[in-house]
């Protein structure tokens, strides 16, 4: 499906790191910080060192079969009726993250600016300019990619301007937090860092000889970096029990920052940074299941179902939770077991043990 | 062809939707609160009194035009049980859609301040419109006043006490500051007070009738015990509270004169810092505090030459006293009348000892009372301004 279509290593890492990042950086920081109070630093570091061996658990199948989907790689190694259940629920995962995302987007837009809007308008424009993405092809996709870029230099400018708000004492004393409040604190963020199983569905389009673990590598050890700078910055500024209690901390971070009273109100950073990143988050989801909907279905080509799918992502994005209580409740207790457990480590553990068991490709 | 139709059949689309975004407001359809007082009235009701900027009066620049000059602002009161109710009220007596965005002060009216303040903080960090950034105040008398009396300066007394605050004079706090002193353990909140103060002075008879001879006023500083407001800090105090926290003050220290101690000597303070080390002395907790303080001589009465070392030491060490006096006599207040920790000890002990802290944090204020804190201060002056003497010294 993606043979014609080449992305370098470095096109490569910045989608992988945009696959995670938007949401991470909004949602996340209070959620952690909320269980590991002034240790949220621990949690970060614990949630990357995961991630890593994620990466790694992943990358060390997708190099065994090179030029194959993660979905023709379970179809291979599963046979084909589990191989096709287990890329069933692996396509439902991505489905369900996916409206999740979109609906975050919207949500975000609506508390934050817009509320008189209806959160659909904000889904499908986002799935809109997505579908035409996706439909564009996965190098036009690497390629608007680069624009996240911007989303990165803002969210460091951010960081810096908030220097002057900062405290550092706010981190002390060290070490105070339970151990299992940290682990619980860095089990959300792990749950997201995980998603980067999703570009394994992309594998064919990286360069032949390139090395996937260390794509997987650098990419977690960059998104672990900007999760650790997103985390500081919220608490070093507004210390824990204040930070934890926000729905989005890193918006409030930039809405107080104001420097020699000129520069400052700067929100529209944050919504210039959330409107890229958060449609190339949705976008990169959107293709990955596009890809394993026409796998399953044996379609050569998946063009024609973009938009249909499309449709179902950005309805069940409308009633996939009731209200913010019952999103949170997902994300933050739900979310990170269910994704953790099934889709980021158990299916992988699973195609890992099989191709060892089965002995195909090189190193087993 | 069938590309250029689609083309323009898009084009026509999107133009109908630039014309205006959904749910804008412009400008003469909203109204731009200044600043927000809250009262407590009876029956656990609130007051809430919005200043309401009056956009023409702001636009016009010589307000003076046609003899009588347009009152900037107005003030409008409803009453609900939240903040939210009373503004849905105030909705029923303002025209335009009320707009939070530029509030620069909440004033919360003593009563209110007593009765307690956590009711009455989440709206305005819950909602999307007010800032964090506004300042919180604590009114001597009721919000209501204050933000009816109007100031000859600025034009609303909102943006007079905004501008005052950030003279940096008195003890001012910020709404988020304000939610962390009161999430956090081991702090209690302090506020800045303002009050109304009667006037006589102002020379123009139109301008005493504008103002009604009434004019607002930083007051010294509010502490809380939790959410309850305990008492007040005077002017001085006030001053010894943003030594002891830290805080940046742009003030003036006057000191008797080295070589004639019947002269002054006033220095501007550039900058402070503050540094709080927690120690335990037979389980009674004991603060060693080091007070920073640098700043610049701008005036002299005297007619030595100050700028020999050893007269420089002279005054840095009364300055040094100055300022550990006003310190002292914020934290005897505090300590000793009033038992709250506004100024974050129990953060520098809990950073010392975390096993410790947590069997005293319960009652924290009671150990505060007992708790031992020497003052240390270190005070330089660096510039001497646009003259190194005074003329005429060695005469």
């Amino acid at each position: 499906m993606l043979e014609k279509e080449i992305i370098d290593d470095m096109q490569a890492v910045f989608l992988m790191v945009n696959l995670v990042i938007p949401t991470v950086l909004l949602g996340v920081p209070a959620v952690t910080i909320g269980f590991a109070k002034r240790d949220a630093w621990i949690s970060a570091l614990l949630a990357t060192a995961a991630g890593i061996f994620i990466g790694r658990l992943i990358s060390s199948i997708i190099e065994k079969f090179p030029g194959k989907t993660i979905f023709e790689v379970m179809e291979e190694l599963l046979g084909r009726l589990f191989g096709k259940i287990a890329g069933a629920l692996f396509a439902w995962w991505i489905l369900h993250t996916c409206s999740g995302i979109a609906r975050e987007y919207g949500e975000f837009l609506e508390v934050a600016i817009m509320p008189d809007t209806p959160l659909i308008i904000f889904s499908v424009a986002a799935i809109i300019v997505s579908a035409y993405a996706v439909k564009s092809g996965f190098e036009v996709m690497a390629r608007f990619n680069i624009l996240f870029v911007l989303v990165i230099i803002l969210f460091l400018l951010i960081s810096a301007l908030s220097y002057a708000n900062a405290r550092f004492d706010r981190m002390l004393p060290m070490f105070e937090t339970r151990p299992q409040d940290v682990l619980k604190g860095a089990l959300v963020p792990l749950a997201w860092m995980g998603e980067i199983v999703v570009f394994s569905v992309f594998s064919p389009a990286l360069k032949a000889n390139c090395s996937i673990r260390k794509i997987n590598d650098v990419s977690v050890l960059l998104i672990g970096a900007f999760f650790l700078v997103g985390i500081m910055g919220v608490l070093l500024v507004f210390g824990a029990e204040h930070a934890s209690a926000m729905m989005y901390p890193v918006y409030n971070q930039v809405r107080i920052i104001s420097l020699a009273n000129f520069l400052e109100r700067l929100d529209y950073l944050i919504f210039m940074s959330w409107a890229i990143g958060g449609i190339i988050k949705i976008g990169i989801f959107y293709f990955a299941l596009v890809i394993g909907i026409s796998w399953l279905f044996g379609i050569s080509d998946y063009r024609p179902i973009v938009f249909p799918v499309g449709i179902v992502i950005a309805s069940l994005s409308m009633f996939i939770h009731e209200g913010v209580g019952d999103e949170l409740r997902f994300l933050m207790g739900t979310f990170p077991f269910y994704s953790i457990i099934i889709f980021e480590v158990g299916i992988p553990l699973l195609l890992w043990l099989a191709s060892i068991i089965k002995g195909r490709g090189h190193g087993a | 062809m069938k590309k250029k139709v689609w083309l323009a059949i898009c084009i026509f689309i999107i133009a109908n939707f630039m014309s205006g975004c959904w749910s804008r407001r412009e400008l003469n359809e909203v109204a731009i609160v200044l600043g927000a007082g809250i009262d407590a009235i009876d029956n656990d009701r609130i007051r809430l009194t919005v200043q309401v900027a009056i956009p023409m009066a702001f636009a016009s620049g010589q307000e003076s035009m046609g003899g009588k000059k347009q009152a900037a602002s107005m003030e409008v009161s409803s009453d609900g049980a939240t903040i939210e109710e009373a503004e849905r009220y105030l909705a029923m007596k303002i025209p335009r859609e009320i707009y939070w965005g530029h509030c620069v002060a909440l004033i919360i009216g003593e009563n209110m301040a007593k009765k307690g303040v956590r009711t009455i903080t989440d709206f305005f960090e819950r909602d999307r419109e007010p800032r964090e950034t506004m300042w919180v105040m604590v009114a001597k008398g009721t919000a209501e006043d204050f933000l009816k009396t109007g100031s000859i300066l600025e034009k609303t007394s909102s943006q007079a006490v905004g501008l005052l605050t950030r003279m940096k004079t008195g003890y001012a706090v910020k709404l988020f500051e304000f939610v962390e002193m009161l999430a956090e353990e081991g702090i209690q909140p302090a506020a800045a007070g303002v009050r109304v103060v009667e006037v006589n002075e102002a020379s123009d008879e139109s301008q005493q009738a504008e103002t009604g001879g009434r004019r607002v006023e930083m007051a010294g500083t509010a502490l809380f015990k939790e959410d309850r407001m305990v008492g007040w800090l005077d002017a001085d105090e006030t001053r010894g509270l943003m030594w002891l926290k830290g805080q940046n003050l742009k003030g003036i220290i006057t000191v008797p004169a080295p070589d004639e101690p019947d002269k002054m000597v006033s220095i501007r303070v550039k900058r402070n810092a503050r540094e709080i080390k927690a120690e335990s002395v037979d389980s009674i907790p004991t603060f060693k505090v080091k007070i920073r303080v640098e700043g610049d001589m701008i005036e002299q009465q005297s007619m030595g030459d100050l700028s020999e070392p050893e007269k420089i030491k002279k005054i840095n060490d009364s300055m040094a006293a100055e300022i550990r006096k006003r310190a002292q006599s914020a934290l005897r207040k505090a300590q000793d009348d009033y038992g709250v920790d506004v100024f974050g000890f129990g953060q520098a002990y809990h950073r010392r000892f975390k096993n410790e802290w947590k069997d005293i944090k319960h009652n924290w204020d009671d150990k505060f009372k007992q708790a031992k804190v020497e003052i240390q201060v270190e005070a330089n002056v660096r510039e001497m301004g646009l003259l190194t003497k005074r003329p005429g010294t060695n005469k």
